[in-house]
């Protein structure tokens, strides 16, 4: 009986198993795939030796076990493969076997000085795990691949685990202990959120948002936390629909929670009142190019916009007109109700992935009828970008171009700007083109992570350097060769880079190269005595007998361990600087949309 | 929108300069004045000529430290501080005042129709000053003018590099 029949869905994914054979079985045997395949692991190992793994019950060869394991499924094998195949599902299903031969050993705890042992086996920790509600349906073996990638962590009574505002894009669980999740008020007083019990867990905002994390935690005493990496999280929130539905709900709870303390422009209605619009709300995540309402259609909900940018479009007989962007804190919707409009005067999609509370209009009507001086309340409240988007005289001359529109919050919304944080702006009205700021990176890193073309607005150029986005696409990296720091900075690991380019053709704005890596160049003094000794002709014979350039993925780090930017810092006219687009371009973003502009 | 995103702080900013270069013009010509007072003559050999002439000269040399900091000693802990626009900006002025410092060495010396070597020394320092001078002038001029006349100044790059990139599909493609 074949390894594959004996599958059972708990432990493999059937459908993974039967595509891996199934491509496995039209796979023409070329090898074309390993030859275009960027580690360095593909050298030892052949197509059919892969392909062989896939029918074998455990993998015994550690060459097999090395390159599945190092493999990204970065996809670069597809446009070799001359039978058109992808073998994402085959290293999958093989990578999985790999991480279930791997034998019990002791976990290490890592501590402020070092690591010791902690006590609990692999597969103890996996079984105390299923104990816990989060992880109730998820089966031991999905914990076991789910702990093999996280670190156990033990605080000190006052330890910080994580800061307000800090990004960590990681799923902390409470073992042992207690700690306490806290905020500064207004005064800068210390607030005491919730203490975190055994069993407890938080980090579902980064993991799920790629949220900064919205309070700051540390231990009430002696703790131990397991801290499950963002990509061990959403593989386990495939297997375990519970633990998954757990998350989620508690991630809208907390969302909810949040904006119902603080409700901004609803905060004209009596307390009472914005509790029983939340008491309904939902949390919805809303892809760009996705239509939330259309025009015409019957009010149904309003909406506050949580995180991203929406778009208020409307069609009329003189064609289509963009009117406004709905931001983070704008309610929209809403004097739908108010002034008893009987349907949509526009329609309403994802400029960018946005998160919107939908509040059901019976919720909004029941507080109209309840509270008498609500309606003129929202009346006089400041929903200024909804009135905006209800005016006739705004956005004529249709959705113009970028290239036309001029420095508008349109431009910096569609082509992304909006969302960076740490954004390289050229003035070329000050730029002499010296190639200074270039010069400067290369300089410091070894290779220029700038290239001075992009984006121009105005006279304003935005060149091809990381913005560091809120929601980067390029993060999904499952060796860590790129991760995000605690401070917001998206960073690239060397240590960790296999160079296989998958971050690179993710990042939507090409922000990322690849670079063949650099051997440092010894001093004069060794060179020498490596020539006398022979050494050189070793290296070169050897060079020449490497198949593949080792390559590594580049892109600006923010010059990440130093106290400046070289860029900003070299040129010498001030022409380049970083700003965060909310705040430089501020002024746009108040106006609202391009009929201000 | 056509504002200043990066706002001049701290030595970037001609005013600090300014003030300097103020200060030490009115102090030079005080002290030679005064020598002139007392010794009765302000030249290049005198005691406070040579001693003038050493400082121009430092001057002179300290404008260097801009060529180097942009290259050699960038990542330098002690020379590498300091934004390069500060660094201009002190390129600039130092230029400036060691041309009036050297001025102040020469004293009325340097105006007589006798020619001498250092004379021709001053006359260089001069021309390379004024030089430099201009195209400072003209450096905040030029871009925007440039800019206007060109547009996108990387629109070019930005279409150069596409068609590289299509001819390298074009060949990947091709197999």
């Amino acid at each position: 009986m074949s390894h594959l029949d004996t599958l059972q869905a708990e432990d493999y994914s059937e459908e993974v198993a039967e595509l891996a054979l199934s491509q496995a079985m039209a796979c023409i045997g070329c090898n074309d795939c390993m030859l275009a395949c960027p580690i360095s692991q593909s050298r030892n190992v052949t197509i059919a030796e892969l392909n062989a793994a896939v029918h074998l019950p455990t993998i015994s060869d550690p060459r097999v076990a090395d390159f599945v394991t190092a493999c990204t499924q970065c996809g670069q094998c597809v446009p070799a493969c001359p039978a058109d195949l992808s073998r994402a599902n085959m290293v999958l299903y093989n990578k999985m076997k790999v991480e279930d031969d791997v034998p019990d050993y002791d976990l290490l705890l890592q501590t402020a000085q070092g690591a010791t042992p902690s006590g609990w086996s692999l597969d103890e920790l996996s079984e105390q795990l299923t104990e816990l509600p989060l992880f109730s349906g998820a089966s031991p073996r999905d914990l076991r691949r789910m702990v093999l990638q996280s670190t156990l962590r033990f605080l000190q009574p006052g330890e910080v685990l994580c800061w307000e505002g800090s990004f960590h894009e990681r799923l902390f669980v409470v073992l042992e202990g207690s700690l306490e999740q806290s905020n500064r008020g207004l005064r800068g007083e210390h607030i005491r959120i919730l203490v975190l019990s055994p069993g407890s867990f938080f980090g579902e905002m980064g993991v799920l948002a790629d949220a900064p994390e919205p309070y700051t935690v540390h231990a009430l005493e002696r703790c131990i936390v397991v801290e499950v990496p963002k990509v061990s999280v959403l593989r386990l929130t495939r297997h375990a629909p519970s633990f998954k539905q757990t998350l989620e709900h508690l991630y809208q709870k907390r969302a909810l929670w949040s904006y119902a303390s603080n409700p901004g422009a609803l905060g004209v209605l009596p307390e009472a009142a914005v509790e029983d619009l939340f008491a309904n709300a939902k949390l919805q995540l809303v892809a760009a190019g996705e239509t939330l309402f259309a025009q015409g259609t019957p009010p149904a909900d309003a909406f506050l916009v949580r995180s991203g940018f929406l778009r208020a479009k409307q069609r009329t007989e003189r064609g289509e007109r963009l009117l406004v962007y709905f931001r983070e804190g704008d309610v929209f919707g809403l004097l739908d109700f108010v002034e008893n409009s009987g349907v949509r005067l526009y329609s309403t999609e994802g400029a960018s992935r946005a998160e919107v509370i939908r509040i059901p209009g019976s919720a909004i009507r029941e507080v109209l009828a309840e509270y008498p001086d609500a309606q003129s309340a929202l009346l006089r409240g400041s929903f200024d970008s909804d009135r905006l988007a209800r005016s006739p005289n705004i956005g004529w001359g249709g959705v113009a171009a970028h290239g036309d529109a001029g420095p508008s919050l349109h431009v910096l919304v569609e082509e992304g700007l909006a969302k960076g944080r740490e954004v390289l702006v050229v003035d070329q009205n000050l730029c002499t083109n010296c190639q200074n700021c270039i010069d400067a990176c290369g300089r410091r890193h070894g290779y220029s992570r700038l290239q001075l073309r992009g984006l121009q607005i105005d006279q304003y150029l935005f060149p091809t350097a990381c913005r560091h986005c809120d929601d980067p696409a390029c993060l999904m990296c499952s060796v860590s060769g790129i991760v995000r720091l605690p401070s917001g900075e998206i960073r690239i690991i060397e240590d960790n880079c296999i160079g296989c380019g998958a971050c690179a053709s993710r990042c939507p704005y090409g922000n990322i190269s690849m670079h063949a890596v650099a051997e440092e160049k010894p001093g004069l003094w060794p060179r020498l005595m490596d020539f006398i000794a022979g050494g050189e002709r070793e290296r070169r014979a050897k060079q020449e007998l490497e198949v593949k350039n080792q390559r590594i993925a580049v892109k600006c780090d923010l010059c990440s361990g130093y106290s400046d930017y070289a860029c900003v810092k070299a040129c010498p006219v001030g022409a380049a600087c970083r700003v965060d687009p909310a705040v430089a371009f501020a002024d746009l973003l108040k106006e609202g949309g391009p009929g201000h502009v | 929108m056509s504002k200043r995103l990066r706002k001049p702080r701290g030595l970037e900013s001609n005013v600090w300069w300014l003030v300097l270069f103020l200060v030490t013009a009115l102090a030079s010509c005080s002290l030679t004045q005064a020598y002139k007072t007392i010794a009765g003559v302000v030249r290049g050999y005198t005691f406070l000529g040579v001693l003038l002439g050493l400082l121009a000269t430092a001057l002179f040399f300290s404008t260097f430290f801009f060529s180097l900091r942009k290259r050699t000693l960038q990542e330098s802990k002690v020379f590498g501080r300091g934004t390069m626009m500060a660094w201009m900006s002190s390129h600039v002025w130092l230029g400036l005042l060691a041309l009036l410092v050297a001025w102040a060495h020469a004293g009325n010396g340097v105006f007589s129709f006798n020619a001498s070597t250092g004379k021709t020394l001053f006359g260089v320092m001069a021309f390379v000053v004024v030089s430099g001078v201009v195209w400072r002038l003209a450096l905040p001029r030029v871009p925007p003018q440039a800019a206007k006349q060109v547009g996108n100044y990387n629109r070019a790059a930005t279409e150069d590099r596409a068609a590289e990139l299509l001819t390298e599909i074009e060949k990947l493609s091709a197999g």
